[in-house]
């Protein structure tokens, strides 16, 4: 190298790569717009009220009400009198199979005048039919059927909270002392099976599951108590009863809206079959056994009590009639719903509800594809633009209701923190979390104003949580307390604590001197929000906090524990403090900030109960702490009679809150998004939303302009006809006659174990055949031996995992039914005993001495049990393994198809341009890393819908289902084999032009050999062999990258498994997928080895390779 | 060392053009020979995509050297006024010399989305070396003058502050460019540490299992097969769960390529082994053993100087591994983090499709991740044939 070529090279180097950004700047940037169209006056006009969202909650009687007090005695006379109903149920009442609507509805319905009836000259009459249709992230989230659409409590909110109507009850007498209480019942209400509602369906639930010790708490709940006394509900009479305190009780009719609907989930006629006190032992003992339950309590939980147990009458406006367990998860008119239209239209209009399982990745496309009828769930203040601009394409109207929490990220620093013995630091951190004078410190470090331009476009007021200007418990100086930016203060705060020292990177130091490090814990759920923002401004004043996400399973477990610093939460109800104080004075778990007072005010430990201090990680403040005072406030103001002196006394408990920052918040909660279908009618353009919403904001009365009847006769058969829940122990021992095995599924399997045969079979013919691949194949087993241990070593290390962290929970909860469960752990996965033990478990070995099915390990086959669900990992997997397999296979045959003409042509033109091209192409390729590619993929519209979850796990393959992969799995593999095929071209072309070269292809060619004969019979078979060793080399790195772009482009395949166990930290989940694409690849290796023995007689009539 | 090469070595070639030969060669340049590693240089220069690959490498270090003069911004400077602005145009006349035009933020008041619009109106000038934001070159020496930065003035209503942005910004207003400009710091430093590591690894187990054979090499071999039929990623993505989130971004760093080392050690390893075998039946080797040198002076002396050259192409070769790998654990969130930038940390935004498709320019760190790359393998193929000609004749 000279220094000429050099010093010519580096400017010219220079300026090109000068011209590349400016290229790169030039090709990347979008079309210049031309300046955009401002709206017009009335458009802004029209958008700004309706991202207005304030309301004056001081005068509940002025705000919308959609309930309609009636006169009972009016009866048949009356225009609501129940005469119309839905067609599919008119066919059922002429054929007999139901009583007539006047019937089923009762004398005194509850009247729904919805949405557009308060409108002058405007009808909320609407018409039948249609299927509302709601997307879930979750199966457990379809449980939002219960408290948001069925909301059957007592009484119930309207659409902006207040007013509270009546709903189940009539009306409530109150004392003047607020110590009694008599409620009275809309007589006439039904179950869903027809069976009457009444008094004692609620004393049913008080006496035999609440204060049941084995079925419920064995206490009143926490909502239904005042102060240190005892609570009393008696039954007075069929539709009458009283509830009884010893101290006041103040805010009753709230309670009741917000809690009272866990009081009617238990129709006595159904539950007392099932309650060992009153239930036939035999009936128990037998269903205990169908169900696989232990004791009636994980009975109750685990089957009765679910929100889809179609055997369970219910009250609410749709009901499960079958227990479905993969979606669509289907809800059907309640044929009993006690509700009615101003015109005496049972309601609702809806005939079903819909909810469909969709991975969180996808939703963003869903709205816009006209499938959603109204949602409020999922859509994050991030989607706003798009959700705003897109109303007319996706056909839906973008509604801003009002939120009653009034945050959707605030920062939860623990005051109760877990301190691990063997973590020094956990120590110290807990100390300073506990400090106010550090939480103002991060509150002062916060730029507020910055972060509300940047992450909310601005439109919302920096705060503190705080119960929101509509409520009237709204506090200004909590809402400001904190939350200037003033960096100067912050660092004076910290160094007053003695945080002055600096290491290294210049962060603060513990006092100690030891290096100090928080995390910051996020669940997908709020998201990473505004946090790069808010970390950033707290490294500014010197204190190093990580931002770590966490799966949702996990943080629960960190949760229950409270072994996290700091984590990022969404408030719930905020608006009503008094029914739910979390963030100001925690009354339970839910407190994320200290939940371990939470859990100790929630089980009575502020008044004395002993039951408070049954659990570890339940305890009280310490003696001098300020929230007692706020305890006291909250409890005090509960038991006032009128709204403002419950205000005025509840204003300590925000003025404390103030001083000591329990949470620390960025900004007021954006309005509340909820996307509603094009000719949805009845749906209020304001509302709240909270828990119980819509059905607070008349979800009976929403009715399609034009339904779709397509479902009506399905939805009739399940009205008619109820699908039990299965049993599964009953279903067991006769499963192949009770449930035709899945013939598709039976495919999937056949297909397997020939695959397997056939591959052993192969194997052993050849290895009899030829003893170097005995000697081949025994060489393996040393080698997965060390594979495993790498991989056990790998997947065991981490400190911390799902496990770990739930021993932690179970055992900070220490009570007895923690210590069961940890019991029941402890025998799963022997976590106590020492690692080399567990690696043999792993494996497999303690199979052969026990040959139990629980110690199957890798040896049979079997991958463990992943830690967070305790499931077998073979489940889980599924077919996952197949479509790995397939796209592995796929992209090396790709690249090995691709290589050998490209590598033969350039060999063959050697020098020539088509040869200096494709070298050039060659470099490009090997240069460019696959998930570069499949990015780009994304970025011109990703792959067609080939891949959705549904072709993941536990789906079982079908014919078509197989066809659609081979058709579509050349994508991923086209991106994974393109470096691959560059390195085979190279390699072949090099092996090529060796043999080549060699004189006995110039003696061929004198003695007038084809060319191509000769170039296929001898040089390209001998150039064949390293090329195929070339591809058992390459096959580990085709699994990298097919792990990779899998995980990029959201595959479900093995590789996103793996990380979504590491982020969730089932290590035992994780290690197993390492331990899949380790086999594969060596397995991959191997067949290589083989191909290669086959190709080359030189290696078969050795004793093999080197 | 290496000018003191063996005179037993196979016969030199012969220098056609002795003008070329450099200022810095030894007394044996004058004599009509050249140095091992001389000859490797002439032969390099010779590949031209090689000294391309070598200049452009050389810029990039370069830039990654002086990362802060060079940015026209501090790498996390957020500009709130600039969300998601897109690269700016560059234009040139003789008057005004280099010149962009200031950009326009127009926000839609009823979606919020937000649009930007050049203004020809308001051209603002380039300008090279001039003062802007004061930093600290390699955190020690204050300074203010930044390469290119643009003119600061007042501009007409309604537009924001004078900017320049060749690469556009992320979601926080953070320039692209000085971003990319860090991240290579960050990236190219990852790289080579992880390649050292992995150097001295596959010297030392390629160099005992070369030089003492037997059962030591056999067991060698067995180890890198093993190494080399583990499927990379996956065993990354495992370990880097293994590095505790609390420690200091230099540690992370540092941990983050020793463990990519850990893995690619095995293609060093297989050359210089398989070198040190060759050397080993060179009579000079023998000569010195007879001379009664001791085993570590023969490895020392004799034999390892000689595999420097294949040891080049190796480490030259590895690079693209380690810093792809860094790259991609880094995508996943798993390298490193935020407030280190890297290319792979920039590109994490790119995960977030919705984001990547109005803002297409997110991915220019992966031009430059793919430049890297292939001035890496270019220099290595030209460095393979320079010193070793004859393995290579294909071309």
């Amino acid at each position: 190298m000279t220094l000429r070529t050099f010093s010519i090279g580096v400017p010219l180097a220079c300026v090109l790569f000068a011209l590349l950004l400016v290229g790169a700047g030039a090709a990347l940037r979008p079309a210049p717009s031309a300046v955009p169209r401002m709206p017009s006056e009335q458009e802004l006009a029209a958008a700004q009220k309706a991202r207005d969202v304030s309301f004056d909650a001081s005068h509940p009687d002025s705000l919308p009400r959609f309930e309609r007090p009636i006169v009972p005695e009016q009866a048949l006379d009356a225009p609501w009198w129940p005469e119309g109903e839905s067609p599919i149920l008119a066919q059922l009442v002429a054929e007999g199979k139901l009583p007539p609507v006047a019937q089923r509805v009762g004398p005194e319905p509850v009247v729904l005048d919805g949405a557009t009836g308060a409108q002058p000259g405007g009808t909320s009459l609407g018409k039948y039919g249609g299927t509302w249709r709601q997307v879930v992230t979750s199966a457990d989230e379809v449980s939002s059927i219960e408290l948001g659409m069925g909301y059957s409590s007592l009484f119930r909110w309207s659409p902006l909270g207040d007013p509270i109507v009546p709903h189940l009850a009539l009306s409530f007498d109150e004392s003047p002392d607020r110590r009694e209480y008599v409620v009275h019942l809309r007589p006439g209400v039904r179950w869903s099976d027809g069976f009457p509602f009444g008094a004692d369906d609620i004393l049913f639930w008080w006496k035999y599951q609440q204060l049941d010790t084995a079925l419920g708490d064995g206490a009143p709940p926490i909502w239904l108590r005042s102060g240190k006394g005892q609570t009393r509900l008696e039954q007075l009479d069929e539709l009458t009863f009283k509830v009884s305190f010893d101290e006041p009780f103040g805010n009753f009719l709230e309670v009741m809206a917000a809690n009272s609907f866990l009081m009617t989930r238990f129709p006595k006629h159904y539950f007392e079959k099932y309650q060992p006190a009153l239930a036939d032992s035999e009936f128990l003992a037998a269903e205990l056994k169908a169900f696989g339950s232990t004791d009636p309590r994980s009975l109750w939980r685990e089957h009765l009590m679910r929100w889809d147990n179609p055997e369970c009458p219910r009250l609410w406006p749709w009901i499960p009639r079958s227990a479905s367990t993969s979606p669509p998860f289907l809800y059907m008119r309640n044929p009993y719903y006690f509700a009615v239209d101003p015109q005496g239209n049972q309601l609702p209009y809806i005939d079903r509800i819909q909810f469909d399982l969709k991975a969180s990745e996808a939703l963003p496309l869903t709205f816009t594809s006209g499938e959603l009828t109204l949602q409020g769930r999922h859509f994050s203040p991030e989607s706003y633009t798009e959700l705003m601009s897109r109303q007319q394409e996706g056909h839906y109207r973008l509604l801003h209701w009002y939120s009653a929490a009034r945050s959707t990220w605030v920062i939860n620093p623990n005051l109760t923190r877990y301190i691990d013995p063997l973590e020094p630091a956990t120590a110290k951190k807990a100390k300073l979390l506990a400090d106010p004078r550090f939480r103002q410190a991060l509150s002062l470090a916060i730029d507020r104003p910055a972060i509300v331009r940047a992450h909310f476009d601005g439109t919302v007021r920096a705060s503190q949580l705080e119960p929101g200007g509509p409520s009237p418990f709204h506090s200004e100086r909590l809402a400001n307390a904190f939350i200037d930016h003033d960096p100067a203060r912050a660092n004076a705060l910290l160094e007053e604590l003695g945080l002055s020292q600096r290491d290294l990177d210049g962060m603060r130091t513990f006092a100690d001197g030891s290096t100090m490090t928080f995390f910051l814990t996020f669940t997908a759920d709020p998201g990473r929000g505004p946090a790069e923002l808010v970390l950033d401004d707290w490294r500014e004043v010197g204190v190093r906090v990580i931002a770590r996400e966490q799966s949702q399973a996990l943080f629960q477990q960190q949760r229950d524990s409270s072994d996290f610093d700091l984590t990022v939460g969404i408030s719930d109800g905020d608006h009503f403090p008094l029914l739910d104080s979390r963030s100001f004075a925690p009354q339970d778990s839910e407190a994320l900030y200290a939940s371990a007072w939470g859990r100790w005010f929630a089980r009575g430990g502020y008044f004395g109960s002993p039951r408070a201090l049954e659990q570890k990680n339940a305890y009280a403040p310490p003696l001098d702490h300020p929230m007692y005072a706020a305890y006291r406030a909250l409890v005090e103001a509960r038991q006032l009679g009128t709204l403002d002196e419950r205000v005025a006394r509840f204003r300590e408990a925000t003025d404390i809150a103030a001083e000591n920052l329990w949470t620390i918040n960025i900004a007021q909660a954006p309005p509340f998004l909820v996307v509603a279908k094009e000719g949805l009618r009845n749906v209020p353009t304001k509302a709240m939303y909270t828990a119980r919403t819509p059905a607070n904001a008349g979800a009976e009365t929403y009715y399609f302009e034009e339904p779709s009847h397509a479902a009506d006769a399905a939805t009739r058969d399940a009205i008619e006809h109820l699908t039990p829940l299965p049993r599964p122990g009953e279903l067991a021992p006769s499963a192949a006659v009770a449930a035709p095995r899945n013939p598709n599924r039976e495919l999937g399997e056949i297909v397997r174990w020939s695959l397997l045969g056939i591959a052993a079979a192969f194997l052993l013919l050849v290895s009899l055949r030829h003893p170097y691949i005995t000697r081949r194949i025994l060489v393996l087993v040393p080698a997965l031996a060390i594979v495993s241990l790498v991989v056990f070593a790998a997947s065991d290390q981490p400190p911390g995992n799902y496990l770990s962290a739930r021993v932690v929970a179970l055992s900070e909860r220490g009570d007895s039914d923690a210590l069961a469960q940890l019991d029941e752990l402890r025998q799963r996965f022997h976590f106590d005993e020492p690692a080399w033990k567990r690696y043999l478990r792993w494996v497999g070995v303690n199979w052969f001495t026990t040959h139990d099915d629980e110690d199957r390990g890798l040896l049979q086959g079997s991958l463990g049990r992943s830690l967070e669900t305790g499931r077998s990992i073979n489940e889980l997997v599924g077919d996952r393994i197949v479509l790995t397999v397939a796209i592995a296979i796929a992209s090396v045959l790709l690249a090995g198809l691709v290589a050998l003409p490209i590598g033969i042509y350039s060999a063959v033109r050697r020098n020539s341009l088509g040869d200096h091209l494709l070298g050039l192409l060659a470099f490009v390729a090997l240069s460019v890393p696959p998930f570069l590619l499949a990015l780009l993929l994304l970025l011109r519209g990703g792959v067609p819908g080939s891949f959705s979850p549904g072709l993941a796990a536990q789906s079982g393959w079908t014919l078509p289902s197989a066809i659609e992969l081979l058709k579509h799995v050349w994508i991923p593999a086209l991106l994974i084999g393109a470096s691959g095929a560059a390195a085979l071209a190279r390699l072949l072309r090099t092996q090529l032009l060796a043999e080549l070269s060699q004189p006995y292809v110039t003696a061929a060619r004198a003695r007038g050999v084809q060319r191509l004969k000769l170039l296929f019979r001898y040089p390209l078979r001998v150039a064949l062999s390293p090329f195929v060793s070339g591809i058992g080399a390459l096959f580990p790195h085709l699994i990298s990258a097919g792990a990779i772009v899998a995980i990029v482009l959201g595959l479900p395949s093995v590789g996103p498994l793996q990380l979504g166990a590491l982020l969730n930290e089932d290590t035992h989940l994780a290690g197993a997928m390492l331990m899949v694409l380790s086999l594969l690849s060596v397995f991959g290796t191997l067949l290589a080895d083989l191909l290669q023995l086959w190709l080359d007689p030189r290696i078969r009539h050795q004793k093999g390779p080197a | 060392m290496v000018d003191s090469l063996p005179q037993g070595a196979p016969a030199l070639e012969q220098v056609e053009a002795p003008s070329l030969v450099p200022e810095s060669a030894s007394g044996a340049a004058a004599a009509g020979t050249l140095s091992h590693r001389q000859r490797i240089g002439l032969r390099l220069s010779k590949h031209r995509l090689a000294v391309a690959s070598l200049c452009a490498l050389f810029v990039l270090c370069a830039l990654a050297a002086f990362s802060e003069p060079l940015a026209p911004y501090a790498p996390d400077a957020r500009h709130l006024d600039y969300p998601y602005a897109p690269p700016q145009s560059l234009h040139f006349d003789p008057q005004r010399g280099l010149y962009t035009y200031a950009l326009q933020r127009h926000v839609d008041p009823i979606s919020f989305r937000k649009q930007y619009v050049e203004l020809a109106n308001e051209p603002l000038k380039l300008r090279f070396f001039a003062p802007g934001e004061p930093y600290e070159l390699w955190g020690l020496i204050p300074m203010n003058r930044r390469l290119l930065s643009v003119e600061q003035r007042e501009l007409s209503a309604g537009a924001a502050p004078s900017s320049f942005f060749l690469l556009g910004t992320d979601r926080y207003g953070r320039d692209v460019l000085s971003r990319a400009i860090q991240g290579a710091r960050v990236s190219l430093s990852v790289a080579g540490i992880g390649v050292l590591f992995s150097a001295v690894l596959g010297l030392c187990l390629g160099a005992l299992a070369g030089y003492v054979g037997g059962r030591t090499d056999r067991f060698i071999q067995r180890a890198m097969e093993l190494v080399n039929a583990f499927p990379q990623l996956p065993l990354w993505i495992a370990l880097s769960a293994l590095l505790p989130a609390d420690w200091p971004a230099l540690s992370i760093c540092v941990a983050l390529s020793l463990l990519l080392g850990v893995l690619s050690w095995t293609g060093v390893a297989r050359v210089v082994r398989g070198k040190i075998l060759a050397l080993r039946q060179e009579e000079y080797v023998l000569a010195a053993r007879l001379m009664g040198a001791s085993r570590s002076r023969v490895l020392f002396r004799h034999l390892l100087p000689g595999v420097s050259g294949e040891l080049l192409v190796a480490l030259t070769l590895a690079v693209p591994a380690v810093l792809l790998g860094e790259t991609a654990l880094s995508l996943l969130g798993l390298g490193l983090r935020p407030p280190l930038v890297s290319w792979g940390v920039m590109l994490q935004d790119c995960m977030d499709v919705k984001a990547l498709r109005s803002h297409p320019w997110l991915l220019s760190p992966a031009l430059l991740i793919i430049g890297t790359v292939l001035s890496f393998h270019l220099l290595g193929d030209g460095l393979r044939e320079a010193v070793d000609p004859c393995g290579s004749n294909a071309r």
